[in-house]
C-alpha cells in the first residue's frame, strides 16, 4: 500500500466511524441541517482528491475536520450574495421555542471562532489540542475562547456560570 | 451533575440519529474528472428504476407534452417557453404573504407595490442554489405584478439554510424614480438583469430579460463556447422573461464565464453582464501571435504572457520552441485543462532571438492579475 492509498484509507475510517458527528457540526456551522450530508461528502470528496496536500504535520482527523469546518463556511457565506430573503421575517416562533431563540441569539454574537470552537468541542467532542489543529489556533487559546463563549451562552440562558 | 449549557447546544442542532454515508460515492466523484461528475440527482433518478416503472401510456403522453414544448419554443423563434400569466395556477398563501412582506419592508417612499393576491406559479427547475457543488433541487419561480407595471418574483427555496428554506430569493422591478440608495432587491430591472452567486467563478446564473425585442439570451466562456439560456416568458402583465441556468461544472474556474448577452433578433447585444471581477480578463488574450522566422536555426521568442495556455502550448511547437511550466499556484488546485489556465511569465523574453528547440519557461497560473 503506498501513503497516498494509506491515507485515503485512514480518510475512510475517519469518515465512517465519525459521520453523525461530521454531519452536526456542518450542519451548525452552516446553518443547514439539511445540507449537511453534502457538505461533508463534498468535503471528502476535496479531502480524497487533495490528500497529497496533506504534509502530515499534523493529524489527519484535524485535517479533515478543518476541510469539513470550511466548506461548511464557505456554505453558509455563498448565499448572502444574493439578498432579500434573508431580510425578510421568518415564521412565527412559539413560546416553547423562547429558549432556543435566546440560544439562537446568543450564537449569533459569539465571534465567529468562539462558534467554531463551542460546535467543535459539543458537538464533535474533539481535544482541545485537535481544536487548536482545525482551527490553527494554540491549545491556550481554545480554552480561553471555550470559556468566554460558554460565559455568553450562560449569560443568555440565565445559567449561573462555575468559575474554574 | 447535568450542563445546562450542554444541553442547550444538544437542543440547538440535534444529533443525528442515523447517518448513513456513501464511501464509494466520495471515491468515484474524487476520482472523475471535474467536468465528468455526474450530478447526485441523476444518479438516483437512475438508481431507483423511476423510468423503468414508468407506464408507455404515460411515457407516450410525457413525449407529447416535451413535443410540444419544443413546437412552442421553435415556434417563438428562440428558446423560449412562452407562459400565459392569468392561466397559471395561484402562489400558495406563504408566497403570497412573502409578496405582501416585501411591499412592507421596502423603505418609506419605495414599496413595490406589488399585488400579493395576484401571485402565481410560473415553473419549476431544478439548479444548485447557495452552496457550490451541491445536490440540484426542485426551485419554484412564483410572480407578482406590481401596480406599477412591474413585478416581484421569488424562486422558492430550499436555499440551504435553516432560516431561509421556505423563502427563497427575490427581488423587483419596474419601481420609477427609485434613489441610488434603494435596497438592491428593488432594483431588479434593465433589459437583462442577473444574479451570479459565486463570485468570479460563479455556478449559477439566475436572471430576467425586459425587452421584447430579446431572441437570445447567452453565456460565453473563455475557451469560446457559447451556450444558449433557456428562458420562460411570461405573458402581460409580466412582459418579461426568467432564466435560472446552472453553470456547467467544466466551466466551474475563475474568468471561466465571461459574459451573459441578450442579443435581438439580429445578433445586437440589448444586455450584457459579466461576472464579478471579470474585467481583470480584458488583458487576456486568446489569439495566438504571427509565427516567427527561423533564419539560421534561431528564432525570436514569441510573447506568451496573458495568453491562454493551450494556446501559448500551439505557439511554441509552431515556432520549433519547448515549453516548460511552473506554477504560480498550488498546482494541485489547478485544473487540468490548458484552456482556464494562462501563462502570466515567461523566459527567456518576448523578441530574444534563440536557437530552434530552445526551452522557454512559463509560470502559469489561474488569474495572472491577482
Amino acid at each position: 500500500m503506498d501513503v497516498a492509498a494509506g491515507r485515503v484509507w485512514e480518510v475512510e475510517q475517519v469518515y465512517r466511524s465519525r459521520l453523525p458527528e461530521l454531519w452536526r457540526v456542518a450542519a451548525a456551522v452552516s446553518g443547514s441541517r439539511e445540507a449537511a450530508p453534502d457538505l461533508v461528502q463534498e468535503a471528502f470528496i476535496r479531502a480524497v482528491r487533495g490528500i497529497d496536500s496533506f504534509r502530515g504535520d499534523g493529524p489527519l482527523e484535524a485535517w479533515l475536520w478543518r476541510i469539513v469546518v470550511n466548506v461548511a463556511r464557505n456554505a453558509h457565506r455563498e448565499p448572502e450574495t444574493v439578498a432579500l430573503s434573508r431580510e425578510l421575517p421568518v415564521g412565527d416562533s412559539s413560546s416553547a421555542d423562547d429558549a432556543q431563540a435566546e440560544l439562537a441569539t446568543a450564537m449569533s454574537r459569539l465571534s465567529e471562532r468562539q462558534r467554531l470552537v463551542v460546535f467543535l468541542r459539543y458537538y464533535a467532542d474533539l481535544d482541545y489540542a485537535t481544536i487548536a489543529e482545525v482551527l490553527t489556533i494554540s491549545s491556550g487559546t481554545v480554552g480561553a475562547t471555550l470559556t468566554s463563549a460558554r460565559a455568553a451562552l450562560a449569560q443568555a440562558l440565565e445559567v449561573k456560570e462555575a468559575t474554574p | 451533575v447535568t450542563d445546562p449549557i450542554a444541553e442547550a447546544l444538544d437542543k440547538f442542532v440535534p444529533a443525528f440519529q442515523s447517518a448513513e454515508g456513501d464511501w464509494q460515492a466520495v471515491l468515484k466523484a474524487a476520482a472523475a474528472p471535474a467536468s465528468g461528475r455526474k450530478i447526485p440527482a441523476e444518479r438516483s433518478l437512475r438508481r431507483s428504476g423511476f423510468w423503468r416503472r414508468v407506464p408507455a401510456r404515460v411515457a407516450l403522453v410525457a413525449a407529447v407534452v416535451i413535443l410540444a414544448a419544443v413546437v412552442t419554443a421553435v415556434a417563438f423563434g428562440w428558446p423560449q417557453r412562452v407562459v400565459d400569466f392569468f392561466s397559471s395556477p395561484p402562489a400558495p398563501t406563504h408566497v403570497k404573504n412573502w409578496v405582501s412582506a416585501i411591499n412592507a419592508k421596502a423603505p418609506p417612499g419605495m414599496d413595490p407595490l406589488a399585488i400579493s393576491g395576484q401571485t402565481k406559479k410560473i415553473t419549476t427547475a431544478r439548479f444548485n442554489a447557495g452552496v457550490r457543488g451541491l445536490r440540484p433541487r426542485l426551485h419554484t419561480l412564483y410572480v407578482a405584478p406590481t401596480k406599477s407595471g412591474g413585478y416581484c418574483f421569488q424562486w422558492s427555496g430550499p436555499w440551504h439554510r435553516i432560516t431561509l428554506s421556505s423563502l427563497g430569493i427575490g427581488a423587483c422591478a419596474g419601481s420609477k424614480g427609485l434613489p441610488a440608495t434603494a435596497p438592491r432587491w428593488l432594483r431588479a430591472s434593465g433589459p437583462l438583469w442577473i444574479k451570479m452567486p459565486g463570485g468570479s467563478d460563479p455556478y449559477l446564473v439566475l436572471g430576467t430579460v425586459r425587452s421584447g425585442a430579446t431572441r437570445t439570451v447567452a453565456a460565453r466562456f473563455a475557451d469560446g463556447t457559447t451556450a444558449t439560456i433557456p428562458v420562460t416568458w411570461i405573458s402581460a402583465p409580466i412582459n418579461a422573461g426568467f432564466f435560472a441556468y446552472p453553470v456547467p461544472r467544466s466551466q466551474w474556474h475563475p474568468y471561466a464565464l465571461l459574459s451573459v448577452v441578450a442579443l435581438d433578433a439580429n445578433g445586437r447585444v440589448i444586455g450584457s453582464r459579466t461576472p464579478p471581477g471579470s474585467s481583470v480578463m480584458a488583458g487576456m488574450r486568446t489569439t495566438m501571435p504571427p509565427a516567427a522566422t527561423v533564419v539560421a536555426g534561431r528564432v525570436a521568442v514569441p510573447n506568451l504572457i496573458d495568453l491562454r495556455l493551450d494556446l501559448a502550448e500551439r505557439t511554441l511547437t509552431r515556432d520549433h520552441l519547448l515549453g516548460f511550466q511552473g506554477f504560480r499556484e498550488n498546482p494541485l488546485k489547478l485544473p487540468d485543462n490548458a484552456k482556464h489556465l494562462w501563462a502570466c511569465f515567461q523566459s527567456p523574453k518576448a523578441g530574444k532571438r534563440v536557437p530552434t528547440g530552445t526551452r522557454v519557461s512559463l509560470l502559469v497560473g489561474r488569474d495572472c492579475h491577482h
